[in-house]
């Protein structure tokens, strides 16, 4: 095995024990069945569809001429950024204004799709060009520029729950952990997709 | 030639090209070849070190 692979194995095992252990601590606290309502039934719907139109084309497209035309361009790197900002934004703002609505109804995947999409369509260019590196697609700036937004997402997000846990503590405010979760994920795609942009064009 | 023509060329974005051209972005040694070699100049012709010391006593 080399070492790409090994390390490429190790990442998959932390991911899949952190995965267990987020089902197996969900199990303990499951609660009674809720009854489906109608807008939950078609905003699943919506979503489950367009995950598998995206999983669907990811097989089909590179088959057909559409193929020749798809590739990365700047555009669509800039796109992908500022459909972050807006579906963080949305969801945030989702999040302060419907907080238990949001995860009853299903609503934050809703949200978060369009940049699940844009990264779908990274995929299929990199299945097109038949490459399994990222960066083949992107140039070297993008890259750095990809980098250097992680390490501004992780001190961020940090901070910004350091922030939140001491205004929830001195306020004797008892937060669910669904809301802790939608401030959590919202933001982390905020501050990612703003960073990277603001890396990407700021020179 | 534009920034966009260049970049095309050497198949990074205009973003990159035009950050290695304000001094903000340092080009990987591979992309400084390429330049070098679709410019076919010597890469120290296009890229040099300025000097600070002798830039702070010429002040």
């Amino acid at each position: 095995m080399d070492k790409r692979k090994k390390y490429q194995s190790v990442l998959i095992s932390v991911i899949a024990v952190a995965l267990i252990i987020g089902i197996a601590g969900l199990q303990k606290g499951k609660e009674e069945s809720q009854p489906v309502s109608s807008a939950e039934r078609i905003i699943k719907f919506t979503v489950l569809f367009l995950v598998l139109a995206g999983a669907a084309s990811y097989w089909i497209i590179p088959k057909t001429k559409i193929a020749k035309s798809m590739k990365m361009t700047e555009t669509v790197f800039t796109a992908t950024s500022v459909t972050g900002i807006i579906c963080g934004i949305a969801g945030l703002g989702a999040a302060v204004l419907w907080p238990q609505k949001i995860i009853e109804l299903h609503l934050f995947e809703f949200l978060f799709i369009p940049f699940f999409l844009m990264y779908a369509y990274w995929g299929l260019i990199m299945k097109i060009q038949r490459t399994d590196e990222i960066s083949d697609i992107l140039d070297e700036k993008q890259i750095a520029n990809i980098k250097e937004a992680a390490a501004m997402t992780f001190a961020g997000v940090m901070g910004l729950f350091l922030i939140f846990f001491f205004i929830s503590t001195s306020n004797g405010l008892k937060l669910q952990g669904s809301f802790w979760f939608l401030f959590y994920f919202f933001s982390s795609l905020l501050i990612f997709s703003a960073a990277t942009l603001y890396y990407f064009k700021r020179d | 030639m534009t920034q966009q023509e260049l970049a095309s060329e050497i198949g990074v974005t205009r973003q990159t090209i035009h950050s290695i051209e304000k001094g903000k972005f340092i080009p990987s040694t591979l992309l400084s070849l390429r330049l070098s070699r679709f410019f076919g100049r010597p890469v120290e012709e296009i890229f040099y070190i300025i000097d600070e010391n002798r830039k702070e006593r010429g002040r």
